[in-house]
């Protein structure tokens, strides 16, 4: 290994996994996974530094190595049995009415398809312009377009999240 | 319920837990792992084809491909058992949290100095002398297993005592259950790969 573009690796792995492990959470939808998910992904883009353009598109280019290998976990479907930190319940099943809306959201999210949720997760997490999005997804941005509003309504229609709402979109009210 | 999509990510995402080992630390844990994978699958198909060239220069003799007529094998010489001076001694310490274990590996012995692209490697943690490792999760998932041909214990001479370990590896079993963990190392010097194994019990 070379010592001086390893410390510079090293520096970008340091200073940015807990964005990357924020955004690995919300692909994959448990802590444990995320991690595994950020270190998966920067050692692919390890063996592939010297390919970059520049630095810049070092995290640009972890991002669509997570995008990627989330998709090839769940199609390999090896994940079919893992820990879960919190126990998911019925929302009706709370004695005092009150629901954890980040579990709901969770759970909306596990009914998309795996790049249409990465989409969305770009789009409004990550707060990404849809040419970039287009650009970590390996698309068009047409496609992008399309994958954000098929998302958006899929989660309307998920009775748990009715309500949402989006920059640049119309609320539906539940 | 009508609230606003990005801060609803916001929220979600808001409270990830400390990791479990230095980022930088861990990926390249990872690297060097895919590296000494790849390494040892060239250097097995290498000896492979050098065996096979072997053994098809030695038995096939003639235009017939007869394997050659041999002498009757000789009568070993008994050797005189000397204790070897070189050893590590392995100690696994698992971590279990829910179904997922993180297993530290230390050692401590005297080893011979390996001798990488001519020049013998510096005294350092006893684990980076390693000639390749092997490990088992007792469960359904894939053995590691990677080993250097060799080439690096030929010409060392330096006897170096000391310890060291590997960072921390992290495993997610699919169902309760008990397990055996086994790990074996490889040292120049050191006649008998240095084995460890440990029962890891997933509640």
């Amino acid at each position: 290994m070379d010592p001086g573009r390893d410390q510079e690796f090293a520096e970008f792995v340091d200073g940015r996994f807990t964005a990357l492990q924020r955004f690995g959470y919300l692909l994959t939808g448990e802590w444990h996974l995320a991690e595994d998910l950020v270190q998966t992904a920067l050692t692919k883009v390890w063996f592939h530094r010297n390919s970059l353009r520049s630095a810049n598109a070092l995290e640009s280019y972890t991002r669509t190595a997570m995008v990627n290998t989330s998709t090839q976990w769940w199609r390999r479907k090896w994940r079919g049995e893992t820990p879960t930190e919190i126990m998911p319940e019925p929302a009706g099943d709370s004695p005092y009415g009150v629901v954890d809306d980040r579990d709901l959201l969770l759970r909306a999210l596990a009914t998309l398809p795996r790049r249409t949720r990465a989409t969305l997760v770009l789009r409004y997490f990550e707060d990404l312009p849809e040419a970039e999005i287009a650009q970590i997804m390996g698309c068009s941005v047409g496609t992008v377009k399309s994958n954000v509003s098929r998302g958006l309504a899929k989660l309307r229609e998920h009775q748990l999240v009715a309500g949402i709402s989006a920059p640049g979109m119309k609320a539906v009210e539940s | 319920m009508n609230d606003d999509l990005q801060a609803r990510f916001q929220r979600l995402a808001a409270d990830p837990p400390p990791p479990t080992a230095i980022p930088s630390q861990a990926v390249f844990a990872r690297v060097r792992k895919v590296r000494r994978r790849r390494a040892a699958g060239v250097a097995v198909l290498a000896t492979a084809a050098v065996a096979a060239v072997f053994a098809i220069s030695t038995n096939l003799t003639d235009i017939d491909s007869q394997p050659p007529v041999l002498g009757p094998p000789s009568t070993p010489t008994p050797a005189a058992t000397v204790p070897s001076p070189y050893g590590v001694k392995l100690t696994l310490k698992p971590v279990v949290k829910g179904r997922t274990v993180t297993m530290t590996v230390s050692g401590s012995g005297t080893v011979l100095l390996p001798i990488a692209q001519g020049q013998e490697l510096p005294p350092q943690n006893l684990m980076a002398l390693s000639e390749g490792s092997a490990y088992s999760w007792g469960d359904d998932s894939e053995p590691f297993s990677a080993f250097s041909n060799g080439a690096e214990c030929a010409k060392a001479k330096t006897p170096y005592k000391g310890s060291g370990s590997i960072p921390p590896d992290t495993h997610t079993y699919a169902k309760a259950g008990t397990y055996t963990y086994s790990y074996r190392e490889r040292f120049c010097g050191v006649k008998e790969d240095a084995t460890a194994s440990v029962q890891v019990t997933i509640r």
